[in-house]
């Protein structure tokens, strides 16, 4: 099996590099352009941009308003500029109470706050977490090992258009009398699609 | 349409690009808000950036409406769709 990936990604590969000439060739892309796209992705961006948000959200309600109201915005109060999508993809985040909690999915590729947050695991992208989770949600996520009692509502996001969105956990009981720097360890990747909890 | 109404997903299937989910095709759900809007992805898919722009509406559909009555009873799926795609239940 790997030798058949292995060569499969060798053909797309192949693939991408004779688009991306003619594409080049035609004035439709700019090389340096991708070159400071893909730098942004591996430099700037990182699920620490979401964990800085819900971190100060947890500490500042008027902050927490503004961050369900307009997400972007929001990000933007915080130096993190998201970039590289085009203008009519728009940051939105969810909130999980005690009552609710929120995960999110894109069944139908993979749609991801990525200028935001950087890419996405593997696993966001399988079939298997696609198909899944909107079918199954509980199971899923008790795979993750985020058990939810029977009385809690699951919200599952299925980005399909051009929303891209981020979980605002709820924080663990003695979580404000921590650090900033230790809440901000507390909310990892996964908390941030909502397959963990802090 | 807006924030409330009640709403079916248009069994549709056409040739081209498309990108209402086929599991809510022809399922009922409440419009819980705008997401603003965007180039319609048919046709966009089609002609690129001269497509229309459309409204986006993000549609909470019951768990058991979507996969009977098997399905968590708390559970609900929102799933952004293209006005197009919907119609008043």
């Amino acid at each position: 099996m790997s030798g058949s990936g292995h060569h499969r990604n060798g053909e797309l590969q192949a693939r991408v590099n004779v688009l991306l000439a003619l594409a080049e060739e035609r004035g439709i892309v700019d090389r340096e352009e991708i070159d400071r796209r893909i730098e942004l992705l591996g430099t700037s961006v990182s699920p620490l941009n979401g964990a800085l948000m819900v971190v100060r959200a947890w500490n500042d309600p008027a902050y927490r308003d503004r961050l369900l109201s307009d997400a972007g915005a929001a990000a933007a109060e915080l130096g993190i500029a998201g970039g590289g999508y085009s203008s009519d993809i728009h940051l939105h985040a969810v909130a999980n109470t005690p009552e609710v909690h929120n995960v999110v999915v894109c069944t139908l590729c993979s749609c991801y706050p990525l200028a935001w947050l950087g890419p996405p695991p593997a696993w966001y992208k399988s079939e298997a977490y696609r198909s899944r989770v909107v079918r199954d949600p509980r199971g899923v996520l008790a795979e993750f090992g985020t058990v939810l009692p029977d009385d809690v509502e699951v919200r599952v996001w299925d980005a399909s258009a051009e929303a891209r969105y981020l979980v605002v956990p709820v924080p663990p009981e003695g979580a404000e009398q921590l650090s900033e720097d230790e809440q901000l360890d507390l909310v990892t990747r996964d908390c941030l699609i909502g397959v963990a909890v802090p | 349409m807006n924030v409330g109404d009640r709403v079916r997903v248009r069994v549709i299937n056409p040739p081209g690009h498309n990108r209402a989910p086929s599991y809510v095709r022809g399922r009922s759900g409440v419009v819980v808000r705008s997401v603003g809007d965007g180039r319609f992805p048919d046709e966009a898919a089609a002609v690129g950036s001269g497509a229309r722009r459309e409204t986006i509406w993000t549609v909470a559909f019951a768990g058991t409406e979507l996969w009977g009555p098997d399905a968590g009873p708390r559970d609900t799926v929102h799933v952004d769709l293209f006005e197009t795609y919907l119609e008043r239940a």
